[in-house]
């Protein structure tokens, strides 16, 4: 698997669609001292995408997510999220974006652990404007755990834990899911009611960005991207058991080999 | 308005949680707040306390200001009218003034069951228990002798010295003449300060008189005045401009000794007080240390969620307002019931409870969990990805 960045990736990977895209990265660089985790890293999300972040540890997907999300900021470069460059944002509008427009599910769940289920869900409602816990059940209802509302998390099992982390996510109605590894601490039982609830999710027409290893779990979305040492190696739709094709220049595609959006024309039979 | 509501619940409810999130945590912190606010009280009250304790302890030595005819010097048999007493202002800035004239006179003193007699000073006084109304609690009424007791008919105070040379005991009868006058009073009690007090008998004023043959005629006014060394410099300034034909003499060394032990022990008081509530503060932002570590995926999340650094600070500072108001509430009580025993040990007699002292160590117990939280205020300042990476 080759791990030189592919060239141009912004330009090449517009498929013909008519929606402007969501989410805009322009070569964006995040330096910690004189580690580069970013290293110019451009491209697209539509509307509706489930899109699978890959690579090896220390490939930079938790910093791009955290990019993308609000929580960390970009050495340089431009993230443009409907139609709003967040590199920009202060502060205060930072906060108001992470609590309007994001909804983060994360691999160690981060429940308050002193609050019950319903009170972690009607947490975010807080931050967000009101509580409603009508609302913060139903939510709660949706995936699963009406009879868990009073709960402590350390008396939830971890997919129960996670599934109240998604339901926090949610509550807020985030135009993006950002999900950093949400399967990486379950059990394959609770893997699948989580990866379920996402599906669920992605037919419904949210846009979710996850960070898996995992390859089953990437053959749920609707396409891959794949990093390694902070550039984007791989942009592909197509799934994990196509043949492996060439391009017309006759060299293999990077990682499994399938068909990559980058050089699609060229590369459709 | 239903939505605000709502929110407020919401803030109660996480406030609830945050606080009895761990039981074992909360008492420490509680525990640490309530004992510092308890020594602060207990200091802080004694302070208040100790210049009333202080007046109080000097003010049984004798006044602090004289006032005497112009010609004292001179002679003995000096006279001043009575009325001057009456025209002295007992209520100025520094509290209130207390007043005491005096007619002495050389007599011969007897007791009426010997017979024994000696030659001895004789002081009338109006009041004639100025010395223990001197001494008593502000509020007493000087009107009425706070003595139980009191035999019928005239009473006399003997010094112990002359007491000792008469061989004269309590509730002896004596009789004592001057030239061919004479007037018999009962000992009520046997005074010793220490000062020419021991020397003489004090009988009440008028009985002075009528044995000198001075109606309304005195020797001396004794004041006792309260307050700083300026105001009562003030006072004595205003009264010598009011009497320009008498002399009104302080007894400086005495009030600027009193005035350099009060300010001594007031601010021997303050360091103790103020290293208490550093350690206190000490203690609680230990206690906070450890919460900050253990609440930064917490504050981290809460962030990430859409929550400002400025809602979330506010919900832990609320949370040390209220392990501030709550220790210092126990504290405070604690602290002023252990002055009460402090001041017993100290000054022989209990301090009084001084309201004033709850609300202020209160609110220094609040200041002091407020900044014991520091560790929690400079978390929620971070980016919630450099919280996440375990770098805060």
């Amino acid at each position: 698997m080759t791990t030189q960045p592919l060239v141009n990736p912004v330009a090449s990977l517009q498929p013909a669609q008519q929606t402007p895209p969501q989410v805009v990265l322009e070569n964006l660089v995040k330096e910690y001292g004189t580690l580069r985790a970013l290293g110019g890293v451009s491209f697209n999300i539509q509307p509706g995408e489930w899109i699978a972040l890959m690579g090896p540890s220390g490939s930079g997907k938790t910093t791009l997510i955290n990019i993308l999300g609000g929580l960390d900021t970009a050495t340089s470069g431009r993230v443009t999220v409907n139609g709003q460059d967040i590199t920009r944002l202060g502060e205060s509008d930072l906060v108001r974006y992470r609590a309007e427009k994001i909804g983060f599910v994360f691999q160690q769940f981060h429940l308050v652990p002193y609050l019950t289920a319903l009170e972690n869900v009607m947490l975010a409602q807080y931050f967000h404007s009101v509580t409603d816990e009508s609302q913060a059940v139903e939510a709660l209802q949706r995936v699963g755990l009406a009879d868990r509302l009073d709960h402590l998390p350390a008396k939830l099992s971890g997919g129960e834990q996670q599934r109240v982390a998604i339901a926090r996510a949610l509550i807020n109605q985030p135009k993006l899911i950002l999900a950093d590894e949400p399967t990486g601490n379950l059990d394959e039982a609770n893997e699948e009611i989580v990866i379920n609830i996402f599906r669920e999710l992605h037919q419904a027409g949210h846009t979710i960005l996850m960070v898996t290893h995992d390859v089953d779990i990437a053959r749920n979305a609707s396409r891959r991207i794949e990093l390694t040492h902070g550039h984007l190696t791989l942009d592909t739709t197509c799934n994990f058991l196509e043949q492996p094709k060439l391009c017309p220049h006759g060299k293999p595609f990077p990682s499994s080999g399938c068909c990559s959006t980058l050089d699609a024309k060229s590369c459709n039979p | 308005m239903g939505a605000t509501s709502g929110n407020r619940s919401m803030f109660r409810r996480l406030l609830r949680r945050l606080l009895f999130a761990n039981h074992g945590r909360l008492f420490v912190i509680l525990l640490a707040l309530s004992a510092g606010a308890a020594v602060s009280a207990a200091l802080l009250n004694l302070q208040v306390d100790a210049k009333r304790r202080i007046n109080s302890e000097f003010r049984a030595f004798g006044p602090n200001v004289l006032i005497l005819p112009k010609s004292s010097l001179a002679s003995f048999d000096a006279t001043f009218s009575e009325s001057t007493a009456k025209e002295i202002p007992e209520s100025y800035p520094g509290g209130r003034v207390t007043v005491s004239s005096a007619l002495y006179i050389a007599g011969r003193i007897s007791i009426s069951q010997t017979g024994k007699s000696i030659s001895g000073i004789v002081a009338g006084i109006r009041p004639l228990m100025f010395l223990r109304i001197a001494v008593a609690p502000s509020g007493t009424d000087p009107g009425k002798p706070p003595l139980p007791n009191m035999p019928q008919g005239p009473v006399c105070i003997s010094g112990q010295r002359i007491a000792a040379r008469l061989g004269v005991e309590q509730n002896a009868s004596l009789v004592i003449t001057d030239g061919d006058h004479s007037e018999s009073c009962t000992v009520f009690s046997l005074i010793h300060t220490g000062g020419a007090e021991d020397d003489r008998v004090e009988v009440e004023l008028h009985q002075a008189q009528r044995l000198a043959g001075l109606p309304g005629r005195i020797s001396a006014i004794s004041l006792y005045v309260p307050g700083t060394s300026q105001q009562k410099a003030d006072y004595v300034a205003s009264l010598q401009k009011q009497f320009p034909d008498i002399e009104v003499r302080p007894l400086r060394q005495f009030s600027e000794a009193q005035a350099k032990i009060y300010s001594r022990i007031s601010g021997l008081l303050t360091a103790a007080t103020a290293i208490i509530l550093i350690l206190t503060a000490l203690c609680v932002m230990a206690a906070m240390t450890n919460i900050a570590a253990e609440r930064r995926n917490d504050v981290g999340m809460m962030k990430a969620i859409g929550g400002s650094a400025r809602r979330v600070l506010h919900l832990f500072v609320t949370e040390a307002v209220v392990l501030g108001l709550a220790g210092g509430l126990i504290g405070a009580a604690a602290g002023i019931a252990l002055s009460v025993v402090l001041g017993k040990a100290v000054f022989g007699v209990a301090a009084a409870p001084r309201l004033i002292v709850y609300p202020i160590c209160v609110a220094l117990t609040v200041i002091v969990a407020i900044l014991g939280a520091y560790p929690l205020r400079r978390l929620v300042n971070v980016r919630p990805a450099t919280i996440f990476r375990g770098e805060a």
